[in-house]
Parts: structure tokens; C-alpha cells; sequence
């Protein structure tokens, strides 16, 4: 009896439970992406959402997905505004990045911190990027090259970006969330614009936004954004750049970088803070563009020193506008909490205008390792 | 436990092929141009004198490598000599990791960290120690037929599908000085054959060493003798002068009709394949040796602290390629030159001039003397 009882209960549990709280599928539709921006007063929420297409239609002329706008007082009341204009329910979660408009990046985000960290469909690993001379929407109605939605391929674009060419380092949500309640580290997020093209508009990752207390202060060019990389705190890996060629100044070697750690530690002098930061880098001869055999132990000593030299400059680039901005993108008042606490303490509520006078002591060292399927330099005939 | 012939043939085999495929004709190349193929067919001379030396003290000593070497040189020199050849086993074997290191990071998988190739690879080598010699000749049964047919097999292919003869041209124009050297070369890789001091005598009958090692050398010649033909065949001698494994590039441009190509992913799985053995035998080495030098029980348990030392060694002997390829040009003959043959052939000498031992003519080799089970 009890086992005939136990199997109607869950024959009833397994008829009654699966679909509690759950949507139609047909009833949905997939965000992509969906990002905010601030005019007149108002907040415009822009979302990307994926047109589903039959496997029959697939690879179609047309765009897979479509962005939508509404307005409203506040951002989730514009959020739920874009229910008037479709009616299949959107899945948030579903969504990998957010993007901020530049006008909402330059205003008050106290405006929208609250909705992205309490919102339970905003999943807080997603990428976030700031669009700069273009507004949320212009970019998710750019088609990409090569993908089908924009939303993925600005994420994508992050990634590739990272570990080829090394410059922007992406950031999530739940990092943004923490860099703007913590006390002594601020934001930086990269940037997204459209290129204007002949093929029609395409999407371009270019500097980074600087963040300070509420709102975007400046930006960090492509050097200082890979001085700024140079100085994260985990292990990177991937990268491309280039130093002069030994005795050819005008003419470049193209080096790549296997994986770079920084140690960054606090020293206090009297009055005075001293960051000392450690680079050790170690990557592989990638490119010469000009003729000249640099595979000798002498010459690479030399480029081991031109590549510490141009990481120096990039890391001083970085350290030189972030000081500029009077935002401490790298965390320096974080670090000094953690390790002197007593000190913070003193120092914590002037830091804005203490980390301005903070001396970097960098130390850089890059070791060639590895030059591929070659040996030598490609040698022309005499 | 004992090896079979054909057990000890495979391990010589693995010794001494997968990093000579790769490194001498890259060696060669450099030293005789479109003739280097020239400088492995002069070995063929020497290589049987080495092995007929090596054949000769195995079978005037009545113990195996490094106890005839207190046999021959008295107790306290050999002790002395036979602890130098720990440090050595373990550099051979450290520096055949990093070449390993260095071909999967350039060719490979240039992303994955080096702590993964070398965790791996010493991983699987200490397993096959701990677990004894005989599982390790085992797996060289399969590994070398397969190995062997197959590198030849690609070759063929990519000789054929970038069939240049004349750039083998002009035919033996090359200096005398030259073509010694690079047989000199030639003989210092195939001195890797020097284990079979000790292997002998984990065979039944340690006399019939001399005939499994001339197979070795009668199948080791047309291979590496092949892949340096392919080369300059294929790629032409200024082109390979510059790469770092001339070999691998060549087998890159193997394609049978339009579709079959990529093949050289399966010739790296049976390369790895190779360079475990050629690891594991070295490091076997190092740790019997200390066994013996040092009259321990076993020689297993020496095999986790000495994995330490490789593993780190092999880190921090070169900087980069450039150290590698300036190692694999100049010291590492020079060490296989000193301690593979000529020490050896100061043992040849003085056992030239010894008895044969009381168990040389028997078919067995006498309990009292013969080495530990393995």
C-alpha cells in the first residue's frame, strides 16, 4: 500500500511540478544583450533580441535579431516599457552582455547600480562594455562580420582581442559591481564604437573608460590600456608588440607574450608611498620586418631589454593618466587596506588625493623563449 | 623477470630513434648541406665498431654496467667513474625532456603551459619505472613497429608529393673535414646505445646483445638516412638550414591526393610515444646505477626524488631555443662522445687485455652475477 501511495505521489509531483514557475517557450524571446543609456532625463533601455529561425530559412540574407528601445523614469521601469512594444517575455538571463551608453557612463550610475546588482535576471559574470560616439542602440543594430548577432560577437571580440593582440582587458559585472563599493580600487571598462566603412557600419573596440566615485572621467588610449593590463593583479596570458629593431630604429621586431605576472606591493617611506611592481613576462620571437640575423645570444640579451623598455613605458603611460584622472584603476588603496590596515585607516579618506603622489618602482623582466619553426632569420641571397 | 630479444631491440630502438629523427639531420644539415645525407651513410663503419666494442666488454665482463666498472677499473675508481655517469644519465634525460618541451610549445600547443608537458610525460616515465622495466619494454613493443612503418610511410609521402631530386645536387661535393664531422655527430647520437652495458644482461643469453644491436643500426641508418633525404628534397637546403625541426616541417607537406593531410598530428602521438621511452630509459639508468653504486635494495623508490631533479632541470638548463639548439650542436655530442664512448673505450682497452669471464661461453648468464630482476 505505502509503495502504491508513494508512486501515485510522485506521478502527481511529476505531472503538477514541471511547469511551475517556468515560461512557454513560444512565448519567450532570448535577449542577447541589452544595455542603458541616459537622455533628457530619462533612461533608454535597449535590448538585442535573437529572431528564431527555421533551420530551412538559416543563413538567410536578413539579420538574425532585432533591438528594441523604450523609455521610462527609471531603468527597470523602461526595461518592463519594451512588453508594450513585443509580446513574448524576454529571459534576462539569458543575455551575455551589457552595454552603457556614454551619456549614462558621464552621468550619475547611481542611477542604475542598484537595478544591475539587485535584479535577479541579470546574471552578474557577464561582460560589460561603455559605447563611445555611438548610442546603445546603433550598436546592436550593427551587423557583425562573420557572426550572427552582436551581442555575442562583442563578447567574442573581448576575448580574441585578449589573447592575440593583448590590449583591452574585459570585465564583468560582479567585477564593476566590487570596484564601485569598495573603498581605494575604481572601474575601467572597454569601450565599443562603430567604424564607418565601405561594407557599412562595423563594430570597433577602442580605449578603455575610466571610472571615478559615479561616473566615466576619462579614457585610457591603446598603449595605456595595455600598461593597464600589465598591472592586473592574476596571471595574463596571450598578447602581441613591438620593439625597435637593434641598430634599425625605424624598423620593428614583433614579440608575443606567453603570459605576464605582476607583483605589486606597497612600501611606505615616511610620508611618501612607493609601489614597487615586479613584471615577469616571458614570450616568443614572432615577426622581424626587416633582414638581419637577430638569432644570437647578444642580440637577444638586447631585444629581452627593448621589450622591458617598451612595457616600462606602457605600465608609466597607464600609471601617468590614471594619476591624471585621480582614479586608482589599479587598486593600490585596495592593496594598502589589505596589507596596513592601521595606515588606511589614516590615509583612506584623503586617498583619492594621496594616490596622485604615489611613486611606481617598476622593475621589468621579459625572457624570450621560443621562435617558433624557425631558428634563424629568413635570409635573402647575396 | 628477463627482456626477449626483440624486447631489448625495441627499447635500443627507442632510445636512440624518435630524437635522432628530429635532431640529426637538422645537425647534419648544418655541417655537409645537400650531402648530409652522405654523413649517416659513412656511420655505418663506425657504428658497427662501437657496437662491437660495446659487445666486446659486454661479453669480457662478468658484470653488468656500472659494476664492471669496478671490475675493470678497481673498486674505488669505478665507484667514482660510475657515480659521474648518475649526473649524466639524468642531464641526458632532463635535456631529451626539454626537447620534447620545446617542440610541443613551438609546433604543437604552443598555449599549454610547459608544467603540463612535463608533469605528463614524467608521470607516465615514473610509472614505468616504478612498476619495472619489463612493463616499459612491453609498451616499446607495440610502440616501435608501429612508430617505425609509420615515420617511413610519411616520409614517402612527403617525398613524393615534393619530389625535387636535384636539390640533392652537387653530389658529393663536400670537404673531408666535414663529412668526419659529421659522421662524428652521426656516431655520438647512436652512442645512446651505450645502456646496453647493463640491458645485456637482462636477456637470457647477453652474447646475442651484439646481433639485436646491429639490427638497431641496420634499421636505424635508412631511417634517419631517409628523413634527411626527404629535407632537402622536399624544402631544399636554405630553407631547412633556418628551421628549428626541419623533420617535422617536411612531414607537414605530406598529403595523399587532395584530402588526406594533417598527418603529422598522428606522428607527434607516436613521437611522444618515442620520447617516453628515450626519457625513461636514461632516468631507468640513472636510478639502477645509483642502486648499484650505492649497494641499495631497489632501485624504484629512487625514481620520485630524481623526478624532481629532471623535471626542474629540464626548466632551467637553457633560456630559450637558441641555448637548446646550441646544446643539442655542442655539448650534449660532447658529453655522449665522453662518457658513451670514450670511457667505454678505455674500458674496451684494459678488457683487451683481460680473460674472458668463467660464465662468458655458458648460454645463461650466472646467477651470481647477473643483474636484479626488473
Amino acid at each position: 500500500m505505502k509503495k502504491h501511495c508513494l508512486i501515485m505521489a510522485m506521478l502527481l509531483l511529476a505531472v503538477t511540478a514541471a511547469g511551475c514557475g517556468t515560461t512557454e517557450i513560444n512565448k519567450s524571446s532570448i535577449p542577447l544583450g541589452f544595455g542603458a543609456d541616459f537622455k533628457n532625463n530619462q533612461v533608454i533601455f535597449t535590448t538585442q533580441l535573437a529572431i528564431p529561425t527555421s533551420p530551412e530559412k538559416n543563413g538567410g540574407g536578413g539579420p538574425q535579431f532585432i533591438a528594441q528601445s523604450a523609455t521610462g523614469a527609471t531603468v527597470a521601469e523602461a526595461a518592463r516599457r519594451i512588453s508594450l512594444t513585443s509580446s513574448q517575455y524576454p529571459l534576462w538571463s539569458h543575455s551575455s552582455l551589457m552595454l552603457w551608453g556614454e551619456g549614462l557612463a558621464q552621468s550619475d550610475l547611481s542611477q542604475f547600480m542598484d537595478f544591475v546588482s539587485r535584479n535577479r535576471f541579470v546574471r552578474k559574470n557577464i561582460q560589460v562594455v561603455v559605447t563611445h560616439k555611438a548610442s546603445v542602440e546603433e550598436i546592436f543594430n550593427t551587423k557583425p562580420i562573420a557572426t550572427p548577432y552582436t551581442a555575442t560577437a562583442i563578447t567574442d571580440l573581448l576575448q580574441t582581442q585578449e589573447t592575440q593582440l593583448g590590449i583591452y582587458t574585459p570585465i564583468t559585472l560582479i567585477q564593476v559591481i566590487e570596484r564601485f563599493a569598495e573603498p581605494g580600487i575604481e572601474p575601467v571598462i572597454p569601450i565599443i564604437t562603430v567604424k564607418k566603412a565601405a561594407q557599412g557600419n562595423q563594430l570597433l573596440l577602442e580605449h578603455m573608460a575610466v571610472f571615478r566615485d559615479r561616473r566615466m572621467v576619462g579614457i585610457l588610449t591603446e598603449k595605456e590600456s595595455r600598461g593597464y593590463r600589465f598591472l592586473s593583479p592574476r596571471m595574463i596570458e596571450g598578447g602581441l608588440f613591438t620593439v625597435p629593431f637593434p641598430g634599425q630604429p625605424d624598423k620593428k621586431v614583433t614579440l608575443e607574450m606567453s603570459r605576464s605576472q605582476a607583483k605589486i606591493k606597497p612600501l611606505i617611506q615616511g610620508q611618501n608611498i612607493v609601489i614597487r611592481i615586479e613584471i615577469s613576462a616571458e614570450g616568443n620571437f614572432y615577426e622581424q620586418n626587416s633582414s638581419g640575423d637577430l638569432f644570437t645570444l647578444t642580440t637577444f640579451k638586447k631585444l629581452e631589454k627593448l621589450a622591458d623598455q617598451e612595457i616600462t613605458s606602457e605600465i608609466n603611460a597607464a600609471i601617468s593618466k590614471a594619476q591624471s584622472l585621480n582614479s586608482d584603476i589599479f587598486g593600490w588603496g585596495k592593496l594598502i587596506r589589505q596589507t596596513d590596515p592601521e595606515l588606511w585607516k589614516q590615509i583612506g579618506p584623503e586617498w583619492p588625493q594621496r594616490f596622485t603622489d604615489v611613486q611606481p618602482e617598476i622593475t621589468v623582466k621579459y625572457q624570450l623563449r621560443r621562435s617558433y619553426l624557425r631558428d634563424k632569420s629568413f635570409v635573402f641571397r647575396e | 623477470m628477463k627482456l626477449t630479444h626483440y624486447q631489448l631491440f625495441c627499447l635500443l630502438m627507442i632510445l636512440v630513434a624518435p630524437v635522432a629523427f628530429l635532431e640529426t639531420p637538422h645537425t647534419l644539415v648544418h655541417v655537409l648541406y645537400a650531402n648530409s645525407w652522405l654523413g649517416i651513410l659513412t656511420a655505418i663503419i663506425p657504428g658497427l665498431l662501437l657496437i662491437g666494442m660495446y659487445q666486446y666488454i659486454i661479453t669480457k665482463s662478468s658484470r653488468p654496467f656500472p659494476l664492471m666498472l669496478d671490475e675493470h677499473l678497481g673498486k674505488a675508481m669505478g665507484r667514482i667513474i660510475g657515480m659521474i655517469y648518475i649526473p649524466v644519465f639524468i642531464i641526458v634525460c632532463s635535456y631529451t625532456l626539454r626537447l620534447f618541451i620545446e617542440f610541443m610549445k613551438m609546433i604543437v600547443l604552443p598555449a599549454t603551459p610547459i608544467s603540463i608537458f612535463i608533469g605528463v610525460l614524467l608521470l607516465v616515465s615514473f610509472a614505468a619505472i616504478k612498476t619495472g622495466l619489463v612493463n616499459l619494454a612491453r609498451v616499446v613493443e607495440i610502440g616501435v613497429p608501429i612508430g617505425y612503418m609509420f615515420s617511413v610511410a610519411i616520409l614517402l609521402v612527403a617525398l613524393f608529393c615534393n619530389y625535387h631530386p636535384e636539390r640533392l645536387l652537387p653530389l658529393g661535393y663536400i670537404n673531408y673535414w666535414s663529412l668526419g664531422l659529421a659522421t662524428a655527430i652521426n656516431i655520438s647520437f647512436l652512442s645512446k646505445l651505450m645502456p646496453v652495458l647493463t640491458l645485456a644482461y637482462f636477456l637470457d643469453k647477453k652474447q646475442q646483445a651484439g646481433s639485436i644491436q646491429r639490427w638497431v643500426l641496420a634499421l636505424f641508418i635508412p631511417l634517419i638516412t631517409l628523413a634527411s633525404i626527404t629535407i632537402i628534397i622536399t624544402r631544399g637546403i636554405i630553407p631547412a638550414l633556418t628551421m628549428t625541426f626541419p623533420t617535422f616541417a617536411t612531414i607537414r607537406l605530406a598529403r595523399i591526393g587532395a584530402f588526406i593531410q594533417n598527418m603529422d598530428i598522428v606522428l607527434v602521438a607516436i613521437w611522444i610515444l618515442g620520447i617516453f621511452g628515450a626519457v625513461t630509459i636514461p632516468w631507468f639508468m640513472a636510478c639502477y646505477v645509483t642502486q648499484q653504486i650505492f649497494a641499495l635494495k631497489d632501485y624504484r623508490f629512487i625514481a620520485a626524488p630524481s623526478a624532481l631533479i629532471i623535471g626542474y632541470l629540464s626548466i632551467i638548463i637553457c633560456r630559450n631555443n637558441l641555448e637548446v639548439v646550441i646544446w643539442s650542436r655542442t655539448l650534449i655530442p660532447w658529453v655522449y662522445g665522453l662518457f658513451f664512448i670514450a670511457i667505454p673505450f678505455i674500458i674496451f682497452v684494459i678488457t683487451l687485455f683481460k680473460p674472458y669471464p668463467l660464465d662468458a661461453g655458458s648460454d645463461t648468464a650466472n646467477p651470481d652475477t647477473e643483474a636484479p630482476p626488473v
